[in-house]
């Protein structure tokens, strides 16, 4: 990881206008992606995941959005970037893919042309185009490349038009490749084999990519870093292995024990996120945090450094070490069997 | 695509040669007997009865009749008029140029206003330009080709005396002059229509993951509309193309009348009312020939347009 970040989010914040008041979707993240890696963003529906990774290729209704803060790209603001140059740096410099392959291509036009579009779209000539598609192709599994090349959309399988899709994203040589719930749409055999293809992918061309799932566990096998989101903001950041093991902020507890295992029970966070329409005074997690206190309501907890890159937005400096174990001990799940008698 | 073509023109003829032989059997359904109409109610003698029943195959069974009619028209004989006493054909020929005309015409005009329109609302979607075309488009479909028509000679008769839209045509642009009024007539509800079918299928597709996809590909709004969401997007409008012919042909009837052309409109219902059944079988196959005919080309433009509609 150099030092020099590649992206930097700096208090971005997303207020999206609708017909049942403005929702404030993202309220100041402040992210860094370095080059060369690849960092995971979790965090249940609406916490404002996928509008902050469209802002940074800014593809929000903008006649509905309004953006505060920065976001750049080797120095460039892109939030201040005209339509017209924004348009080349999509799909040249930060590419995207989608969560339901089966619906974002052209249904009308064959694969293979759509990628080679891509690739003229950013200064390819006809012949490079095709060229570049068939070994693109091949590069990420599709076999034969030119048959299927020739293929439509609806004739292939929803883990191939990922991978052709990946393909397509790629055909621009992208320095950051936002991938939005990539796998959320496949089967759990294939969702396995397209990670690992993005994993490969992005050691080889030494891309940075940005991750975003609701499912921690995908986090865990594929990242290097991670970004937990709550209600548009960060809520803790850090290398994998130190928010897994480690994680400070209860929020990022609460999520990792919500993963069903084979012997344990997942357990659901009581609650649900707050209404984003709503101004929120002191920490967002606080009504169904099970630590919060007095301040928490009333104070927004200040970006705490845990050593390593490791940081988190909580008032609480909760035991550091084994902290699922730790709250089973607690006897939580007493409590709750005590409150249904 | 070859065997899905092949397919389409199979069921073409299928339903043309069912068609005919509903006809057939509708029009024999009338209590009229033909032989009244074709002598006029003027008394007449057995023989004169005899003569004309065998003249007009009516001596036959229903069966051979058909025969004779159906394979007469492949050979483009459909049958003498009882009332005219003149070859069906040649009255269809006289009129056909004015009703297909007015119907090529009002559809012309039809897609190329809509199309356009349609994708320049869509475009506009919430903004003001889409409120007015709305407004436009609610009067459009609200005003029936009739009172269209009565409105538009009013205002030529006030405005422009000397635009001439009645009477025979010598000429080509004549031609064009005298059907020119039925045919806007016309094309003003399916103006309506077909905007609002592109401005919804447009709509739809601007609002598509791959038309985020291909913006997040880097390509630009406009690029993505005529690349992409065009071709997706004008296939509803293929679909009731076929339908509206159907419609135009019958509401072609109509404004022939209000413009006094002569058309196949006018002798048709005299037809109808005088029991002419070789002229109401002619005509009656005649359209529905031509509707099939334009639908069975739709469905292979369908075809052409989409790949998964070909693979079925």
């Amino acid at each position: 990881m150099s030092a020099e970040p590649l992206l930097s989010v700096r208090g971005l914040h997303a207020d999206l206008m609708s017909p049942y008041g403005a929702v404030r979707a993202v309220r100041g993240v402040d992210l860094e992606l370095f080059p060369g890696e690849i960092v995971g963003l979790v965090g249940e529906s609406g916490c404002g995941k996928t509008i902050t990774a469209k802002s940074i290729i800014r593809l929000n209704n903008e006649e509905t959005t309004f953006y505060r803060g920065e976001i750049l790209l080797g120095g460039t603001d892109l939030l201040t970037l005209p339509e017209k140059e924004m348009t080349r740096v999509r799909g040249g410099r930060v590419a995207m893919i989608f969560q339901d392959p089966m619906t974002a291509l052209d249904p009308l036009k064959r694969v293979g042309r759509q990628i080679e579009e891509t690739f003229m779209l950013h200064g390819a000539a006809e012949a490079e185009a095709r060229a570049g598609t068939l070994a693109l192709l091949a590069e990420v599994g599709i076999h034969p490349a030119e048959e299927r090349a020739r293929s439509y959309p609806f004739e292939m399988s929803g883990g191939q038009l990922q991978r052709a899709l990946i393909a397509c994203a790629l055909a621009g040589s992208p320095q950051l490749l936002i991938a939005d719930e990539p796998t959320t749409a496949l089967d759990v055999t294939v969702q396995a084999q397209i990670l690992r293809l993005l994993r490969d992918l992005q050691r080889r061309t030494a891309m940075t990519v940005l991750l975003i799932t609701h499912d921690f566990g995908i986090v865990a096998e594929t990242c290097e870093r991670v970004a937990v989101m709550y209600a548009g903001r960060i809520a803790e950041i850090g290398p994998v292995r130190s928010v897994f093991h480690n994680a400070r902020h209860p929020y990022t507890r609460d999520l990792i024990r919500s993963i069903p295992t084979p012997d344990g029970r997942p357990e659901a966070i009581p609650g649900a996120p707050p209404d984003l329409r709503a101004s929120l005074t002191g920490c967002a997690y606080a009504p169904r945090c099970r630590h919060a206190e007095g301040r928490c309501r009333t104070e927004q907890p200040p970006m705490r450094e845990a050593g390593g890159g490791h940081r988190f937005a909580c008032f609480f400096e909760l035991a550091a070490s084994a902290a699922p174990a730790a709250f089973t001990a607690s006897g939580m799940p007493e409590k709750g069997k005590e409150a249904q008698r | 695509m070859r065997s899905y073509a092949l397919n389409k023109v199979l069921q073409y003829i299928f339903v043309l040669i069912a068609t005919s032989v509903i006809i057939f059997v509708l029009v024999r359904l009338s209590p009229t007997d033909p032989v009244a109409v074709i002598l006029g109610g003027k008394q007449s003698s057995a023989e004169t009865v005899a003569n004309i029943r065998q003249e007009f195959h009516l001596d036959r069974s229903p069966v051979e009749q058909y025969g004779i009619w159906a394979s007469g028209m492949l050979r483009g004989d459909f049958g003498t008029s009882y009332q005219y006493r003149q070859p069906v054909s040649d009255m269809i020929a006289q009129r056909m140029p004015v009703t297909l005309g007015i119907v090529i015409l009002a559809m012309v005009i039809g897609v190329a206003v809509s199309i356009p329109l349609g994708i320049f609302s869509a475009v506009k979607r919430h903004k003001w330009q889409e409120g007015i075309l709305s407004i436009v488009f609610l009067i459009l479909v609200a005003c029936p080709p009739f009172l269209t028509s009565i409105l538009m000679i009013w205002f030529l008769s006030v405005h422009a005396p000397g635009f001439s839209f009645v009477g025979s045509a010598t000429t080509f642009g004549e031609f064009l002059q005298r059907i020119s009024l039925p045919a806007l007539a016309l094309s003003f509800s399916l103006i309506a229509f077909f905007s609002r079918v592109m401005k919804a299928g447009m709509t739809e597709e601007l609002q598509s993951d791959y038309f985020m996809a291909a913006r997040a590909r880097g390509m630009g709004r406009n690029a993505i509309i005529w690349k992409h969401c065009f071709r997706n997007a004008i296939i509803p409008v293929v679909t009731i193309t076929g339908l509206e012919v159907g419609i135009l042909l019958v509401g072609s009837v109509l404004v022939e009348t209000v413009f006094s052309l002569q058309g196949i409109g006018s002798i048709l219902i005299s037809a109808v009312q005088g029991s002419d059944y070789p002229v109401v079988q002619g005509i009656t196959m005649l359209i529905v020939f031509i509707f099939l005919t334009i639908s069975t080309i739709l469905d292979i433009v369908y075809g052409l347009i989409d790949p998964r509609v070909r693979a079925l």
